[in-house]
Formats: structure tokens, sequence, C-alpha cells
């Protein structure tokens, strides 16, 4: 699974840690690292909570070009 | 190499984890059962519930140390010393309790049987605090291990 930078730099943006971004989403931190590195694909209903927080859509950090999605 | 594809699709993959899930606790559930009417049926001889013990012990072991080097303690229960006292206190209380009945079905006595209760609830509660004191301590660390990796992460790029 590819890396999530667009999580990575809505968070900057929001001057977010990892830490505060997990603790507005309920989650440890450890999550949100593992969906940044792309080692972790997380569920819709946390997916919308991210977007939620970071004030972006859906599309905006987890749409995939074909070529990076896998089966 | 190509992998083998699945016959199952993501949310079939989730129902089956579920039923593995259910499958993984009803097997370990069912076990501690056994192990607890054959202990009392058969007076305590190990012998017969040795089969069990060595399906549960390397099963607990497995399920406890995959979870403490994901830096996972328990849904609900909090890792710490008043927790780790209620539990262990529970453990002995069980298994002093299986002891009462099984000295009292042999024996008819009810002080002899109230002391058994006692000798096996101090027997089990202190090694399973220090047990649980010390699985804490490694999952404090492995957790704390995990922090500072997610913050080199984070730092890194």
């Amino acid at each position: 699974m590819p890396k999530n930078l667009a999580i990575k730099v809505a968070r900057a943006e929001k001057d977010l840690t990892q830490k505060e971004l997990a603790d507005a989403v309920g989650v440890s931190r450890q999550t949100i690292n593992a969906i940044e590195k792309g080692e972790y694909n997380p569920t819709i209903k946390l997916c919308r909570k991210i977007c939620r927080v970071l004030e972006k859509s859906l599309d905006n950090l987890f749409w995939e070009d074909d070529e990076n999605e896998e089966e | 190499m190509k992998k083998n594809k699945s016959n199952l699709d993501e949310m079939q993959e989730m129902k089956l984890l579920k039923i593995e899930h259910n499958g993984c606790w009803l097997a370990f559930w069912g076990l501690v059962a056994a192990i607890v009417i054959q202990t009392v049926m058969d007076s305590g001889d190990f012998r017969s519930i040795a089969g069990e013990c060595f399906v549960l012990i390397p099963l607990s072991l497995y399920i406890s140390i995959a979870c403490i080097r994901n830096g996972i303690w328990d849904r609900k229960l909090k890792p710490n010393a008043s927790t780790n006292l209620l539990v262990s206190a529970v453990a002995g209380g069980v298994v002093g309790l299986m002891w009462f009945v099984t000295s009292y079905r042999n024996y008819h006595k009810l002080a002899g049987s109230v002391a058994t209760f006692v000798f096996m609830f101090i027997f089990v509660f202190i090694p399973c605090f220090a047990i649980l004191t010390v699985t804490t301590g490694f999952y404090k660390k492995r957790k704390n291990q995990m922090e500072k990796q997610a913050e080199l992460d984070e730092n890194e790029e």
C-alpha cells in the first residue's frame, strides 16, 4: 500500500501532530502512523472522522490514482 | 510468484475473521470449563487435564505474546495494579472454590475444605498477580517503544 502523504500534508496545514489527530478521532497514535505509512487501511468510519477533523473531503485524503491502487 | 487469489471478498473476509474469533474464544473457554469440570470430578488428578493444558497453555501464550508485541492489552481492562489485583483475586477465588468443592466431596470436612480454599486462593493469587505485574511492565515498555518509533517516523519524513 502506498504512503498516504495527503493526510500528512493536511495534518501539517492544521498544525496537528499525529498524537493530536489521534486524540481528536479517538484512536491510538500508532494507528495514525500506520495509516500515513500505508500500513493500515482504515474503515470508512475512521476515514470520515479524519476528514472531519482535517476539514477535507474523502477524495482529498483517500483517493488513489489507478496505478497506486492495489487489488 | 503469483499470490493465491482469495475466494472471499472483503466483507466475507471480515465475516470469516469474526467466525474464527468466536471459534477461538469458544475453544478457549471450552477448555477452561473442561479443566474445571474434570478437576472437580476426578479429585484434582492432573493426568485427566494434561491434554487440555497441552492445548490451553500454548494458546494462552500465543495470544498474550502476540498482543504485547503489538502494544495491545485489553478492550476493557486497564493495565494497572488495582485491576491486576482484582483479576488475580477472581482467578484465586475460582480455583479455590474448585478445590473447596473437590475437598468437601472427598472428605466431608468443612474446616479442611475452607483451609484448602484459602491455600489454593493464595497459591493462585500470588503467582497470578506477579505474572500480571510483569506482563503489564512488558506491555508498557512495548507501547513506549512503538510510541518512540512513531515519533521517529513522524519526524524523519
